[in-house]
């Protein structure tokens, strides 16, 4: 009758709310990226990274990051970060008063890259290199919308591929807890997260939901100046025509069913003339064109349902572009997650949280959470019905209040440093999040991506699409399981191809 | 590690475990400390999962031998946050609204969530973003706005403004004319209705956040409009006669298109994830577009509005950051 569960978390008590314990960096050994939790030895793949090497470079076109954050701070470039939001051709997050050294030449050297790449056309990508090139004069007065407070997408995104560990950091010790009422302090800890390279570096390129196509073909033509190795984009862009809201049957009808692109519904609030059709049309010739040059990890959408989010749904054999869908930690597709079946599919799934999902398909619900309500309890009884996988990632959030993850305190940090001026925190909870859906799947992909490019398994001068091909050549395609999943010996059979 | 890479040790010594939403740091024991194997524990770890549980399980040994270890509530934290809703209370002074008494025929729309009706939602003064903005006034008095148009350049939209204005009285315009009676002053619906709520469904923060934006851009754009001195469409075409009367301030920049862009702007920037923001953004335009069908802007006065929204938006997120942090915990729950 009642499902069972097969693994140590049946030990558990039902819907009382008592859930299993596990390790925040479950994902590294799941994904075989660290052989054990303890030790964290990676012979294969951290171990593999020389200390010499260029940085894998990651370019995150997604809302902007909190640089801020100790794990993340030694992984963002903020000489390159780059925001779009506040100004359509782009003005770079940190202003040039607030670099020095290494960083104020990396961004004197992409402004000088961008002169020297601009052609003389109309297009966006012309004008946008044709601005960046003179950004000195340009963006006078112009500043980002990149506050670290609703940056919350991006820092997750970011915490995944590529956060590193941090020492350093104390929290404060209230004296009420302490054995001396007036003892308080701080105790010296860490923050024992990592993403899965945290060799590389990241270039967080932010962009509005605004449903403005050149933005995003600045945003690329950027991605492409600043020679990324590889492209992450977590969101689905409401392109006219080529974003689906629904599937009809095709013209001849024998031919599948094809998405309906929202101008066809005629539901647009603002119909779409001329000019923004051909600036959509731009973007989406510019997402093949780069695509041809750097690999291109895109979500594949969190519908639950068969539509492919735009653009993961250009993925072909002959491009760079990878639709990117979730699969969890009880090895199944994810319940939100696109990839279903024939004709639905995406490249690869990587791992993901799971969530419940009750319709007339899928069954799946959270036997540990908290019910008190006996109709609810008999959902359980239900032919079919099966448990949420119960790990979700964890990854780094926003400090404080905003973020995923709150906190209690209104400021983060003491207004009294620690020894040796050291920061020192309320709290470390809000300093990490549980992250999920196809975004999070697209990050680990782009996580181990990029230590496959840092390590040496893949080669930066391989084609995309070559990468792409070996990454899931001749492995079977299974919607329900979601295979083939991205792990770490993936890239062992590239290798070895 | 070397340079570009991190310190391992960090993970060897210190690790983080969660249940349901709390996280737990614990320093790790150092070598030899681990008393138990899993094997000794009568597990055999067949496959990845027993293993992960394995090393949990030893984490456990080690926060029990030592006295170290903090907790803290992970993500779902935000819920005791709605603790803040208590200081709704103040809502009893909603007599307020008799200060505006040029518009004294809107008192009736006092129910929001009326069905059918628009949705109006009345705030008290917001004197903490208010004095916010002006704190920050360096940053946005002087925002680079280009001036605009030249008069031959808008006598050559009039046409324009002609054929929208015969259309609109067409009969399948004749939503779009309700739109603009309903839009003339603030109504929230058409920017609830693409985020699927319906201004009774208890997204108050969501709903304050749009209402303050709105008043904080009303200013600064009275500032810009002043500063350009444009004129109304008919004022260069008597033969124009507007839907709507004119309002008593000058065209350019347009507050319509600044205030619903950059509640839209801002709306998307608290909460990324929602999938209605697209829409969202277009209802902001057509609000924004609706004030030329009614003959009481040029197109350039949309687009400076829209451009201004753009340019006023990091000084915005700055301002409205609380208010913006209570909408995305409203909408994360």
């Amino acid at each position: 009758m009642a499902f069972t569960i097969k693994s140590p978390a049946d030990s558990e008590p039902r819907h009382a709310g008592s859930y299993p314990t596990y390790h925040a960096l479950w994902h590294l050994e799941r994904l075989g990226v660290v052989t054990d939790l303890t030790r964290f030895s990676s012979p294969d793949a951290w171990g593999k990274v020389a200390s010499g090497n260029r940085k894998t470079r990651v370019a995150l076109i997604d809302t902007s990051v909190d640089m801020t954050h100790p794990c993340l701070a030694p992984a963002v470039n903020r000489g390159l970060a780059i925001d779009f939001a506040a100004r359509d051709l782009g003005v770079f997050t940190i202003p040039r008063c607030d670099l020095s050294g290494a960083e104020a030449q990396a961004r004197a050297g992409v402004i000088a890259d961008a002169g020297a790449a601009a052609g003389s056309g109309d297009g966006t990508r012309d004008r946008f290199l044709r601005d960046l090139g003179q950004a000195h004069a340009t963006q006078e007065g112009a500043r980002a919308a990149a506050a670290g407070a609703f940056s919350g997408h991006g820092t997750s995104m970011a915490g995944l591929i590529g956060a590193r560990p941090a020492s350093g950091v104390y929290l404060h010790r209230p004296a009420r807890l302490s054995p001396q009422p007036r003892d308080a302090g701080e105790s010296e800890v860490a923050l024992p997260y990592a993403g899965i390279d945290p060799f590389c570096e990241i270039v967080p390129i932010s962009t509005s939901a605004m449903p403005n196509a050149d933005q995003m073909t600045a945003a690329l033509a950027y991605a492409d100046l600043i020679a990324a190795d590889l492209v992450v984009l977590a969101s689905a862009l409401p392109d006219p025509t080529r974003a689906g809201v629904g599937l009809v049957p095709a013209t001849p009808p024998d031919t599948g069913m094809v998405p309906v692109g929202q101008t066809a519904t005629g539901a647009e609030a603002v119909p779409s003339d001329a000019a923004t059709l051909a600036a959509w049309d731009a973007l989406d010739a510019a997402f093949i064109d780069l695509s041809s040059r750097r690999l291109l990890l895109c979500a594949a959408g969190n519908a639950g349902d068969g539509l492919i989010a735009y653009p993961a749904n250009l993925a072909a054999p002959d491009n760079g572009i990878m639709a990117v869908g979730a699969c969890t930690s009880d090895g199944l597709r994810a319940s939100y997650s696109a990839g279903e079946g024939e004709g639905q599919a995406v490249t690869l799934f990587a791992l993901s949280g799971d969530a419940p999902a009750m319709d007339a398909a899928d069954f799946r619900l959270d036997p540990f959470a908290e019910i008190d309500n006996a109709d609810q309890k008999a959902l359980f009884d239900r032919k079919g019905a099966s448990p949420v996988a119960v790990e979700t990632l964890i990854t780094t959030d926003v400090a404080g209040r905003p973020g995923y993850s709150s906190s209690a305190f209104g400021q983060v940090w003491r207004d009294t440093p620690g020894p040796g001026g050291a920061p020192v925190a309320f709290e470390f909870a809000s300093f990490f999040c549980e992250f999920s859906g196809t975004s999070a799947a697209t990050a680990v992909a782009a996580g181990l991506i990029s230590l496959g490019f840092s390590a040496g398994r893949l080669d930066r001068a391989t084609p995309p699409s070559a990468i792409k091909a070996a990454l899931t050549g001749g492995q079977p395609y299974d919607g329900a399981r979601g295979l083939p999943m991205l792990t770490w010996e993936s890239l062992n059979s590239v290798a070895s191809a | 590690m070397g340079e570009g890479g991190f310190d391992l040790s960090i993970l060897q010594d210190w690790a983080l475990s969660v249940r349901a939403d709390t996280i737990e740091l614990r320093p790790t024991p150092g070598e030899g400390d681990v008393a138990l194997h899993p094997s000794q524990q009568g597990w055999s770890p067949t496959g990845a999962g027993a293993q992960m549980m394995a090393s949990v399980s030893a984490l456990s040994v080690a926060a029990a031998a030592s006295g170290l270890s903090f907790q803290g509530v992970l993500n779902r934290g935000n819920r005791g946050n709605r603790g803040n809703r208590g200081n709704r209370g103040n809502r009893g002074n909603r007599g307020n609204r008799g200060n505006r008494g040029n518009r004294g025929n809107r008192g009736n729309r006092g129910n929001r969530g009326d069905a059918g009706d628009g949705v109006d939602f009345v705030i008290l003064a917001p004197w903490e973003e208010r004095e916010k903005l002006h704190d920050l006034r360096a940053d946005w008095v002087n925002l680079p706005v280009s001036p605009p148009p030249t008069r031959n350049a808008l006598r050559a939209e009039i046409p324009v403004l002609l054929d929208l204005q015969a259309r609109l009285q067409s009969p399948a315009e004749e939503g779009r004319r309700e739109e603009i009676l309903n839009e003339r002053d603030l109504e929230l619906s058409g920017y609830l209705t693409p985020l699927g709520i319906n201004g009774a469904s208890g997204f108050d923060e969501t709903m304050r956040l749009m209402v303050v934006v709105a008043q904080i851009c009303e200013e600064v754009g009275m500032r810009y409009k002043d500063r350009w001195r444009a004129i109304r469409p008919n004022m260069l075409e008597p033969c124009l006669r507007p839907f709507i009367p004119n309002p008593a301030h000058y065209s350019y920049p347009s507050n319509h298109a600044f205030q619903s862009m950059a509640i839209a702007q801002i709306f998307a920037r608290a909460v990324p994830e929602h999938p209605g923001n697209p829409e969202l953004f277009r209802r902001a335009m057509r609000i924004a577009h609706n004030r030329e069908w009614a003959g009481v802007h040029f197109r350039a006065d949309t687009q400076a509005g829209f451009h201004l929204a753009q340019l006023f938006l990091p000084v915005l997120e700055r301002v409205v950051e609380d208010q913006m942090i209570r909408t995305s915990e409203e909408w994360r729950g």
